[in-house]
């Protein structure tokens, strides 16, 4: 049975069947959310509330938009609203605790992977995964959008309510993003390295 | 081409290199081969698609598909989800009263156009029991007229809907009775109209 039919007959009252869409849904919206927060406690609980969603909203889907596009722009969305919030509630402490503003959010953003761990690391995917979770929100989804859930351009345009040349300025430009940040870790990298050869 | 030109070809490259045309891709082979900015970006961009491609796909923490949605829901929204309460469209009072006033409207066309005699009758049991009102009573018959006249009008612009019209008048009471009946039977089904989910 296709993932369309089986939302007639959820709302036709046979709710069991809404499992068979998250069975299949949960690798991939589970991959959209950790790669959005970058925490993996975090993306457990929002990847429940995403489903929640989908459940609660399913009478208002819209047959023309792709299932999978639908559930991935309630994913993105989700996880937009939970890093602002977040941010908000960590720009209120830091102006109540008067800490530098950048520390807190950087930090927060990096929480599995900080750049420190990435060095260690030093594979590249591992790297991304630090780098990507520091760019902005709108930059990351897109970026999600079309490396994890593997989306082509008219459907992120979708999923995201912009035309789709925003959608591909905006993921030039996270790339070359990414390509400075990535070449910064390289040069701090050598940088310490030198100098604990020279201590 | 020049750098920045170059750039966005880069990424055209990279997002579908079916797409950019030969001759472009070999002008951005050729332009980075003298330019090392662009052919540093070049490199660092393949390398960035590379580790893109090749990040790790995780596996959820847990069976979603375990979990009682409708139960998770309806905690939550305090009522089952797909039950909702369906209101009939509340129509403006600028609509009731135009809708009112053509009903009246029509009424007294068919009077007029069908049943003069009714009118003539009114008029003189009136200009006797009232006779102040013999003169309102003309200026009233004289607007019927107009009315009549214009009504007729519009009955021979075409055959088409002298035909309808004449039906419509010739059936008035049968067609009206219907009319409302069925905007009746609209407004009782739009108010007890059941939720969709069984």
């Amino acid at each position: 049975m296709d993932l369309v039919s089986c939302i007639d007959r959820v709302l036709k009252g046979e709710r069991e069947y809404f499992n068979g869409i998250v069975k299949h849904f949960q690798g991939p919206v589970y991959n959209t959310v950790y790669r959005m927060i970058g925490d993996k406690e975090e993306a457990k609980d929002l990847t429940q509330d995403v489903f929640l969603k989908v459940y609660k909203n399913l009478a208002a889907y819209d047959r023309q938009v792709k299932l999978s596009t639908w559930i991935y722009k309630i994913a993105t969305n989700t996880c937009i609203d939970f890093l602002r919030k977040k941010r908000e509630m960590l720009m209120d402490e830091v102006q109540q605790e008067g800490i530098d503003a950048k520390t807190i959010v950087f930090a927060s953003t990096s929480k599995d992977t900080s750049p420190e761990l990435a060095l260690e690391n030093k594979e590249l995917k591992t790297l991304l995964h630090g780098q990507i979770g520091k760019l902005p929100e709108n930059y990351k989804a897109v970026v999600v959008l079309k490396y994890v859930n593997d989306l082509t351009f008219e459907e992120i345009a979708q999923a995201l309510d912009q035309p789709v040349n925003t959608i591909k300025t905006r993921l030039y430009r996270a790339r070359e993003m990414l390509r400075d940040s990535l070449r910064e870790i390289i040069v701090e990298e050598r940088r310490d390295c030198g100098w604990t050869a020279r201590k | 081409m020049d750098c920045q030109e170059i750039r966005i070809k880069i990424h055209e490259l990279l997002d579908n290199p079916q797409g950019v045309e030969e001759m472009e891709r070999r002008r951005v082979l050729t332009h980075s081969h003298s330019c090392p900015d662009c052919a540093a970006l070049w490199k660092d961009l393949q390398r960035i698609e590379m580790g893109f491609l090749e990040m790790e796909v995780l596996e959820p923490p847990c069976d979603y598909s375990q979990i009682d949605w409708d139960e998770l829901a309806k905690a939550e929204l305090g009522s089952d989800p797909f039950a909702f309460d369906y209101t009939a469209p509340k129509f403006s009072t600028w609509f009731l009263m135009s809708l009112g006033s053509l009903v009246i409207l029509a009424l007294s066309l068919w009077a007029v156009i069908t049943v003069p005699h009714w009118w003539g009758l009114i008029r003189d049991v009136a200009a006797l029991e009232f006779p102040g009102w013999l003169e309102f009573t003309q200026i009233l018959t004289q607007m019927m007229l107009y009315v009549k006249e214009i009504s007729m009008g519009i009955v021979l612009i075409s055959s088409f809907w002298q035909g309808a019209l004449y039906f419509v008048l010739n059936n008035f009471a049968a067609v009206t009775g219907a009319a409302l009946a069925s905007l009746s039977i609209l407004v009782y089904l739009l108010k007890n109209k059941n939720p969709v989910a069984a």
